[in-house]
């Protein structure tokens, strides 16, 4: 019987031993540094400029590097390194005037040679996404330690938009290339930036100090930490206890629990993201095609687009946030979006069926059309694994299309084996997105002739959308170049090789009892993870 | 058979399997559907030369049985390949995440054995009465219940109902503590819920193992030999039948292993703790295959290597194995 | 002696097996539950679909998400304002399918290897228990991790993997039973009149070793069930099937734990708890009831 005495007695030891460390909580000191804490659900994949690809990486990249130029709320350029620049009347000969008394981390001085090196390091070996943006410069030349010239080898829309983080020669002048693209982990990266990493533990968290030097001015915040979660629960939870500061890619249902908490503390964002969903198909006209024919007609394509209730997918597969989708560059690019207003194919299942009809495509007896040929309009669609919110649109656009006389096979598989099918042309239709760049120009090219085998998801070719793409990317005049650009994107939506779904939000939330202005970017934006780090700059602590 | 024999022989038969794992280590990654190529690189939009580049680096240009003996040659010298998605050896991705795993294995298998034991040992000597019973039912029913879903329970209860422990993770970074005793008390904090939910789900099978074993020595000849000695009850159990019903327990750890590393796995990913289940886990959603590769392997040679260890223990420990 | 009488001594042999079993069974109160839960589950998977209203299981059309239990949906809702009872009613179908055809897969390979192994001994028997041991002491949570995620999701894949990883525990004690039956005077007689390896094989050890078989599979079913579960919640199973698992995963994924929605967490979990643990009875009392030791599977 002792023995038993005794376990009951270190049972209630140990129960009190949890209570006291349940009771401990809080006894954390007053922190009297200003720290911003992020949270985040995806891991940041690196430090090395040159391989990372995600939103969160580029996020600390834009933060411990600098980019010559910046964008304000309008999406209008802005200088940033470079103070100023201008070009010449052939509109090939750029000129940058860098910012003086700038200096990397480290100590050592930007001069023009950094931005000389970094163009040409990337050109000359090719390097990550980065190598477009400086493909076609012909010539960097260091005028004076301030000043640089790039020739370009035809004139360019997009300059002087290089989307090209500036390194430090001194640095990366030591990486062999090919180590830069492979194992360069740049575990201190040295850069302009108003914050440098100090820490970075991989899936869990990253820590960056603030650029005492920072030549725009030193940020009020002194070090900014951005966590990574493995679920959203405890990412939430830990914003509304207020361990966080903010937090994004936060899912619908979460989102609209804050929403309808409505904590005076938290603000819940439904920002505009420059990212959309599109339903492809394959249009591509060749005998390696292994996709079904009967998509190569546009009249089924667009019956498609009709039969489908986008707002009814977006209410239910989304929680009602997005928007119902139309052309190729969202509406967050006000500029260069193009609003097809009556031209727009709004749900009418009636005009499916009526287009359907008229393009001799018959009810079958078991509820199927069939082509003049005597084939189902049976197709197949692939889904990504990663992605739920597509699985619920998919099985909703195979109710949908049931009712028009469609008939639809949902399958389920990874991105990578997706990709695959893709470049290989065997496949009907899948469910995937884009992320798009300030520039209207790369989601544009995209659909082009040449991108087949390349970036093309759908095959589509029209050689005057491809004609009226490299005119305007040799438009210097922004008003005329719109012009292009919209009427592309006209061409895109009547040939309708993709049905835009939706234009996706960018779901955050983020506390207002520690920290004030907080910057939406541009204007319809979202706060952080954009291009730009205004709100990094603006952040300061209530009442300072 | 004499000891430097069978050491002999189990590690000839540890080695081979071994080898066999290694050899479907490989081949399993291979037999995979796609390109793993198109995986690495995320951008479809790639030069021709860079993306030779990238197959040279990676080695997937050779044939199969080139890439073969390149993994073989590799793997003596330690070296477990790049990392797809962080593009750093494996062998430092799954280094940086040991501690946090073993700390929390080592904890709840510590606890779950002490807790186990006795619980076992209290049973099996009120067999047949509603305690043991009970008990008994307890341990079938936490041994039928999927991890994850006992840790999701666990975390309903503690962290979002009474809120009295975090949700999960192993600190928040970046914190200052006012002192040493504050940090110590705000790790344990974040440790708590996660070991005690292991320590739930290991401890039933203890619970049974010691109980059966416990029953059947007292069963034995010798036991019943001293009990007609008058040697009593107390000194009985202490003596005699607790260190020959402790044998099975541990093989029971070393077989356990096995069992431990999945559990980790589920319970790593519910309380994102940053160990090497949470890694596998990652390594999983984003297709990143020498990762996997690596742990898998790892994985596995600690578990024969366990297994390797407990029966030769379990020979040493063993009176009847040693007359 | 032909064939025929041969069948009829084996059916002869397995009436005498079964009706002797059936008489000690039905005396252990824990086997009797086990069976009575079990047989419920079975009734739900095969008339699930006349219970509830399948088209509730569609996502259109219903407002109310994430709702706690009301008069008109028992157990609550989802994030898609799908009924979680229909869901658990619909997924005991897929996941007692799965975790059965698992079994079976698992079973034939097990049993195959180890009356093989047992029946010819020397080098096949080596090679065969080798491999055997590999996957024993192979931790299969990962394997399975691994083999599912590079194979892609699928059932059919789910099912595969789990078969192919969980055969080796059957397959020893298979084998170590073979070794004693074909001592055995009338295999030696079988031999003698000049009976085929296949033949004795199949007629003379098999029925043999069936009871060991019978009892291991009620255990291996345990293990197979819990294994979809765990795989479908790490994100491993076909999203467009309805799994207990899934029902979990996706409760999970979409924050199930911070609305403290605690309708769309238990059910699925509490089914299969009562699942497993229902097998496991029927197993500790077959054990009871074969006695031969039988050693359960570790995970």
């Amino acid at each position: 019987m002792r023995k038993v005495n005794k376990l009951a007695l270190m049972l209630v030891i140990l129960l009190a031993f949890s209570l006291l460390i349940a009771g401990c909580g809080g006894e954390e000191a007053q922190d009297e540094r200003n720290v911003l804490r992020i949270g985040y659900m995806r891991e940041i994949e690196s430090l090395n400029p040159m391989v990372i690809w995600s939103v969160q990486a580029y996020e600390v990249m834009n933060l411990n590097y600098n980019y010559l130029m910046g964008w304000d709320e309008d999406l209008v350029v802005t200088p940033k390194l470079a103070k100023s620049w201008d070009v010449d009347e052939s509109g090939m000969l750029w000129t940058f005037y860098l910012e003086e008394g700038v200096t990397w981390h480290d100590g050592e001085p930007f001069t023009a040679e950094d931005v000389k090196f970094t163009f040409e390091y990337i050109r000359d070996n090719e390097l990550g996404y980065f190598y477009d943006y400086v493909a076609s410069m012909e010539e960097i030349e260091v005028v004076d330690e301030n000043t640089v010239t790039i020739k370009t080898d035809e004139p360019i829309a997009w300059m002087p938009q290089i989307l090209v983080p500036i390194f430090p020669k001194h640095i990366w002048s030591e990486i062999d290339p090919a180590d830069a693209e492979g194992e360069f982990t740049n575990e201190n990266p040295v850069g302009t930036g108003p914050f440098q990493v100090i820490e970075h533990r991989k899936g869990e968290f990253t820590r960056m100090a603030v650029n005492e030097n920072y030549f725009k001015g030193r940020p009020a915040i002194d070090e900014v930490i951005i966590i990574i979660y493995a679920n959203t629960d405890m990412m939430v939870e830990a914003l509304k206890q207020g361990e966080l500061d903010v937090i994004g890619d936060v899912p619908g249902a979460q989102f609209k629990a804050l929403q309808e908490v409505g904590d005076p503390d938290i603000v819940a964002l439904d920002a505009d993201s420059p990212s959309f969903t599109e339903l492809s198909f394959n249009v591509w006209e060749d005998e390696a095609s292994k996709g079904n024919p009967i998509l190569l007609d546009r009249e089924v394509r667009i019956a498609i687009e009709y039969a489908l209730d986008r707002q009814e997918m977006i209410d239910v597969a989304l929680m009602g946030y997005g928007e119902v989708g139309s052309t190729l560059v969202p509406p967050l690019f006000e500029f260069w979006h193009l609003d097809l207003g009556e031209d727009f194919r709004a749900y009418d299942p009636q005009m499916a069926v009526d287009i359907l009809e008229a393009a001799g495509y018959t009810l079958g007896a078991d509820g199927i059309r069939v082509s003049p040929e005597g084939d189902p309009l049976s197709f197949t669609l692939l889904i990504r694994n990663e992605s739920p919110d597509n699985q619920k649109m998919a099985s909703m656009i195979k109710d949908m299309l049931a009712e028009v006389g469609i008939e639809i096979t949902v399958s389920v598989i990874d991105e990578g084996t997706l990709t695959d099918r893709i470049y290989d042309g065997d496949f009907d239709m899948f469910i995937w997105g884009w992320y798009v760049d300030v520039d209207p120009s790369s989601i544009l090219k995209v659909a082009t002739t040449d991108e087949i085998m390349s970036w093309s998801d759908c095959f589509y070719s029209n050689p005057v959308y491809d004609e009226l793409h490299l005119v305007q990317q040799r438009t210097l005049d922004r008003d005329q170049r719109r012009e292009l650009i919209l009427e592309m994107q006209r061409i895109f939506y009547n040939d309708s090789p993709y049905i835009m779904l939706s234009y996706d939000p960018e779901l955050m939330a983020y506390r207002t009892d520690k920290y004030e202005g907080w910057v939406r970017n541009p204007r319809t934006g979202p706060v952080l993870f954009t291009n730009i780090i205004d709100t990094y700059e603006e952040l300061r602590p209530i009442g300072e | 058979m004499n000891m430097r024999g069978y050491l002999l022989r189990k590690f000839i038969q540890a080695s081979i399997t071994i080898f066999i794992v290694v050899f479907m280590n490989f081949f399993l990654f291979r037999i995979m559907p796609g390109d793993p190529i198109r995986v690495l690189i995320r951008n479809p939009k790639i030069s021709a030369d860079a993306l030779e580049r990238v197959r040279e680096q990676f080695g997937l240009n050779e044939s199969r049985l080139v890439q073969f003996w390149i993994y073989l040659r590799d793997l003596f010298s330690g070296d477990l390949g790049t990392s797809f998605n962080y593009r750093q050896p494996v062998w430092d991705i799954v280094m940086e995440r040991v501690p946090a795993t073993v700390l929390l294995i080592g904890t709840a298998t510590v606890l779950s054995i002490i807790i186990g034991v006795l619980l076992g040992v209290i049973f099996a000597w009120k067999r047949g009465t509603r305690v043991d019973i009970v008990g008994l039912s307890v341990s079938l029913v936490l041994y039928s219940m999927p991890t994850f879903w006992v840790a999701i329970i666990m975390v309903m209860i503690f962290a979002v109902y009474w809120q009295i422990f975090p949700l999960g993770g192993m600190g928040m970074p970046g914190t200052f503590y006012a002192s040493a005793w504050a940090e110590l008390t705000s790790q344990l904090r974040y440790m708590f819920l996660p070991t005690i939910t292991f320590t739930l789900i290991l401890i039933g099978e203890y619970v049974l193992i010691m109980r059966s074993s416990l029953l059947e020595v007292m069963r034995e000849d010798y036991m019943l030999t001293a009990r007609a000695k008058g040697v009593n009850n107390r000194n009985l159990l202490l003596k005699h039948a607790l260190p020959n019903a402790m044998l099975p327990v541990v093989t029971l750890i070393a077989i356990n292993l096995g069992f431990i590393v999945g559990g980790t796995i589920q319970i790593e990913t519910v309380f994102s703790w940053p160990g090497l289940g949470r890694l596998m886990y990652t390594a999983l959603t984003n297709r990143d295959y020498p990762v996997l590769q690596g742990l898998f392997l790892l994985i596995t040679i600690a578990v024969i290597g366990a297994n390797f260890c407990a029966d030769i223990l379990y020979r040493y420990l063993d009176p009847r194995v040693k007359s | 002696m032909n064939s025929a009488l041969v069948k009829k001594d084996t059916f002869a042999l397995w009436k005498k097996n079964l009706s002797s079993f059936w008489s000690i069974y039905r005396q252990n109160s824990m086997g009797l539950i086990g069976m009575v839960i079990l047989l419920i589950f079975a009734l739900m998977a095969i008339l699930g679909p006349y219970l509830v209203d399948i088209t509730i299981m569609t996502v259109d059309g219903v407002t109310q998400v994430i709702h706690p239990p009301t008069s008109e949906y028992w157990l609550g809702t989802d994030d898609l304002g799908k009924d979680i009872l229909a869901g658990v009613i619909v997924g005991s179908r897929v996941s007692l399918m799965v975790g059965l055809a698992a079994t079976a897969i698992s079973m034939v390979i097990g049993t195959v290897v180890g009356i093989v192994s047992g029946f010819y001994g020397r080098v096949v028997d080596a090679l065969l228990m080798r491999f055997t041991d590999v996957f024993l002491v192979i931790p299969w949570l990962p394997l399975m991790l691994v083999m599912a995620a590079l194979l892609g999701p699928s059932l059919g894949n789910i099912i595969f993997v789990i078969g192919i990883t969980s055969w080796a525990g059957t397959a020893r004690i298979i084998r170590s039973q073979t070794l004693s039956v074909k001592e055995r005077p009338y295999v030696e007689r079988a031999r003698a009149i000049g009976s085929g390896d296949t033949h004795i094989m199949f007629y003379h050890i098999l029925p043999n070793v069936f009871p060991l078989i019978f009892a291991n599979t009620v255990l291996v079913a345990a293990v197979a069930i819990l294994s979809e579960t765990t795989l479908s919640f790490l994100g491993m199973g076909d999203p467009t099937q309805v799994t207990w698992g899934m029902m979990l995963h996706f409760a999970f994924s979409m924050g199930a734990v911070s609305f403290g929605a605690w309708w769309w967490l238990l059910p699925p979990g509490i089914c299969v708890v009562l699942v497993v643990l229902s097998f496991t009875f029927i197993g500790y009392a077959l054990d009871e009831v074969l006695n031969p030791k039988l050693r359960r599977r570790d995970q």
